[in-house]
């Protein structure tokens, strides 16, 4: 027969005479359930368990203080179930008598409820597989898979582009300081490249994932580039010879390269690749490659990749501007986006880095529109886009570089110039160069002979209406996550905000963890942020992910289980769950174990009484809810 | 020795919390109101309750984190949407509804919950004991 033991604490003396502790012990002795009765006065003590010899008995009730206060006294989880004598009891209750009964009561309803507990399974040692895998190559992502690798774990990046280097390897310069950027990503992303612990798997996707913290399985889904890369050396012979021309994505879509091509001159790794869209398979690179590594029929490949933990690391689309048709994107061709003008400003970009007009003509009065697709109520986001401001000023002073003649003018709403050096290297230093700032959101952009643009605004400073005619217009657009984040995110069982947005665990106390266990976020896919910020919050996450592998075993919050015998699939089980933690499953529903924070909202909902939950079920609590009730 | 209400009381993580401030506080109630800690108000199953009062309750408390201070509000709407409909039910079947009652409190609010249980315990001494297995021969 099962019995328990009973340990009854006195609080260093102090419960005393507040209860009869005698009473207590001649009680519960001389009941057939309970193997022995232990009076101690401070449980709280190092070592206490040891000391009364507790290793093993097995199934214990510990009455004592709140067991919010003592449950670390114990360590790991086993068969002890605590009550509360002090603050429930002793301190509640008018008089000793009163307090000595209701102790009773309690360590009654307990040691019922100790008789039916049973070791929560499978929540320790839990394997870890100490392998990590970053999804993005951009800054955030580089720095991350550079931090987990330094500190000697294999990492995995999934790049969905033909090189790694992301949005950063695509401007001219960065702010504050205007230092060239790529100069700045590119030795970060060699040294990726060449690191041992780094595999980067470009031109690829995650499809598919499964499992938990410590042991994900990931299935990867690599696109066909039509060149080997492990035999290609990154020659160029092939580009010679290619008949055909296409728009650079790097670039833009400003300059052209050839249908076979390799992004960018720093591109890690450094191979060529086929756009099928625009190659005419004609062959000829076929006969030029004297490495014979160029194969047409290439196809997609999958690669199954098991991991210890994953950084989403993939940043964010911009805004669509062609969604404010009162700016004519796409209609006026000198209405650019900022991304073309970083890369018509940089001198390896389509002009050669000189400010100039699609019709040839160079930009002598340039204007910067400030939030497009940010801090408003229609297409964009509500949110400030935290990089803009101090992009549009950075952009200004170099176009005031490049040509001392220009006019700069800068639509803002409000000047948010916060960051460290950006008051004095930026603001302070656009006004002393002439750059005007107006404080507006223009109404429309109009169309005016030549190519030349007409701004139609309102000073909302002065309150007076103008139009300003300058020849190229900037807009400043926002971050807005594409429909492949909510995509990724439904893989990974995290959650997106409204924007779309990776959801964050905690704003605050888990900035870089997700609602699933043993997935970290880093960068602009969890909102606006600068290439700092970035860059830290890739540093952040390799910092979790590698106390996550210094640990020698894992330990998870007790889960729901769902009996797949009785599961009838009814889905009721479905919306009561606040993680959303459990997902259908065929006709059936199942609980994601790294997701589930062992509330038991669901078991409640579920009419078949299929899902339990460690020892919380009605077997448990109903005998202790008897026992309290007994006398 | 005059009859007082037997009382079991589900308090979930955080309520308990409030309860513990309560004796932390010296706040005291009657001794005869028994809590259980669960993870979660949500996680008492109906069946739960109509036992405590089956084996002798003569009311039964549920405690539980005030909707407006949970990040998702679901637990607790639940277990009080689960309250609601068993009053109705208790009614039917002849069990005055207020023997059953959710309380919101806080893992601060040690006063309010020593405060509440002691009134809602004198308006059950006012009601009398609950014979539940009597009341249903009775009924018929």
């Amino acid at each position: 027969m099962r019995r328990v033991t009973v340990v009854l604490c006195t609080c260093c003396s102090t419960l005393l005479e507040k209860i009869d502790f005698d009473r207590l012990r001649s009680v519960f002795s001389s009941s057939p359930l309970v193997r022995r009765v232990l009076i101690t006065d401070s449980l709280c003590e190092k070592n206490a368990c040891e000391n009364l010899g507790l290793k093993d008995d097995g199934r214990i009730v510990v009455a004592a203080c709140s067991s919010r206060l003592l449950e670390a006294a114990f360590g790991k989880p086993s068969l002890v179930e605590f009550v509360n004598i002090r603050e429930q009891c002793a301190w509640a209750c008018g008089s000793r008598e009163e307090a000595t009964l209701k102790a009773i009561r309690l360590v009654k309803g307990g040691v019922q409820k100790a008789l039916r507990v049973s070791q929560p399974p499978g929540v320790e040692g839990l394997k870890i597989t100490r392998e990590a895998l970053v999804i993005g190559g951009g800054i955030a992502g580089v720095r991350c898979a550079l931090d987990i690798a330094d500190a000697g774990y294999r990492v995995y990046i999934v790049e969905k582009e033909p090189s790694i280097g992301g949005v950063m390897a695509q401007l001219d310069k960065t702010f504050p300081t205007l230092d060239c950027s790529i100069c700045v990503e590119g030795p970060l992303l060699s040294e990726a490249g060449r690191n041992k612990n780094i595999t980067i798997i470009p031109n690829a996707e995650v499809v598919e994932v499964k499992g938990r913290v410590g042991d994900f399985k990931v299935r990867v889904r690599v696109n066909p580039t039509y060149v080997d890369p492990d035999k290609c050396n990154g020659c160029g012979e092939c580009v010679n010879v290619c008949p055909v021309y296409q728009p650079n994505k790097y670039d833009a879509d400003l300059k052209p390269v050839k249908a076979i091509y390799c992004p960018f001159a720093q591109a890690v790794p450094l191979k060529y690749v086929i756009n099928m869209d625009h190659c005419v398979e004609c062959g000829l690179c076929m006969k030029a490659c004297t490495r014979a590594a160029i194969n047409l029929g290439d196809e997609p490949k999958n690669v199954e990749l098991n991991v210890g933990a994953i950084v989403v690391a993939v940043g964010s689309d911009l805004f669509d501007p062609r969604l404010k048709p009162e700016y004519h994107y796409g209609e006026y061709e000198n209405v650019i986006t900022n991304m073309e003008f970083e890369r018509i400003i940089c001198a390896s970009g389509p002009t050669g880095g000189v400010l100039l007009r699609r019709d040839g003509k160079p930009a002598k009065r340039v204007a910067f529109i400030q939030c497009v697709g940010s801090r408003e109520s229609g297409p964009g986001i509500e949110e400030c886009s935290y990089y803009c401001c101090a992009a549009s000023m950075k952009e200004a002073r170099l176009i005031l570089e490049h040509d001392r003649e220009a006019r700069v003018f800068i639509f803002y709403n409000e000047l948010r110039a916060f960051g460290k050096g950006w008051e004095d290297l930026l603001y302070r230093r656009c006004l002393e160069e002439g750059v005007v700032f107006i404080r507006s959101r223009p109404s429309e952009i109009r169309r005016i002979g030549n190519g030349s643009l007409q701004i139609v605004y309102e000073d909302t400073l002065t309150g007076r209406r103008g139009e300003l005619e300058v020849d190229m217009v900037v807009l400043a657009l926002g971050f807005k996550p594409s429909w492949r984040m909510v995509e990724l995110a439904r893989r990974l069982g995290v959650t997106v905000d409204k924007h779309g947005f990776i959801q964050e665990a905690h704003a605050k106390m888990k900035p870089l963890e997700t609602r699933v266990r043993g997935v970290f976020v880093a960068g602009t896919c969890h909102g606006p942020r600068d290439i700092v910020e970035s860059a830290v919050e890739g540093s952040g996450a390799a910092a979790l992910v590698t106390s996550l592998f210094r640990r020698s075993s894992l330990r998870l919050p007790e889960a729901a289980e769902v009996s797949a015998e009785k599961c009838t699939g009814c889905g009721r089980c479905l919306s009561s769950c606040e993680y959303r933690a459990i997902v259908r499953e065929g006709d059936k529903v199942r609980v994601l174990e790294s997701v589930c924070n062992g509330c038991g909202a669901c078991l409640a909902t579920c009419p078949q009484e299929a899902i339990t939950l460690g020892n919380w079920g009605l077997e448990q609590l109903a005998p202790q809810v008897s026992a309290m009730l007994e006398d | 020795m005059a009859w007082k209400p037997r009382v079991i009381v589900f308090t979930c993580w955080c309520s308990s919390s409030g309860v513990d401030q309560a004796g932390f506080e010296g706040f005291t109630y009657p001794p005869n109101v028994s809590t259980i800690r669960v993870p979660c108000s949500a996680i008492i199953n109906p069946s739960l309750i109509v036992k405590a009062f089956e084996k002798g309750a003569d009311a039964v408390l549920v405690t539980a984190c005030r909707p407006s201070e949970l990040r998702s509000v679901a637990p607790s709407r639940i277990t009080e949407a689960r309250v609601s409909l068993l009053r109705r039910l208790l009614k039917t079947i002849g069990v005055e509804e207020d023997r059953l009652r959710i309380l919101w409190i806080s893992s601060n609010e040690g006063g309010l919950f020593s405060r509440e249980v002691s009134r809602i315990l004198g308006e059950v001494e006012r009601l009398g004991p609950l014979n539940i297995g009597g009341r249903m021969v009775e009924q018929g």
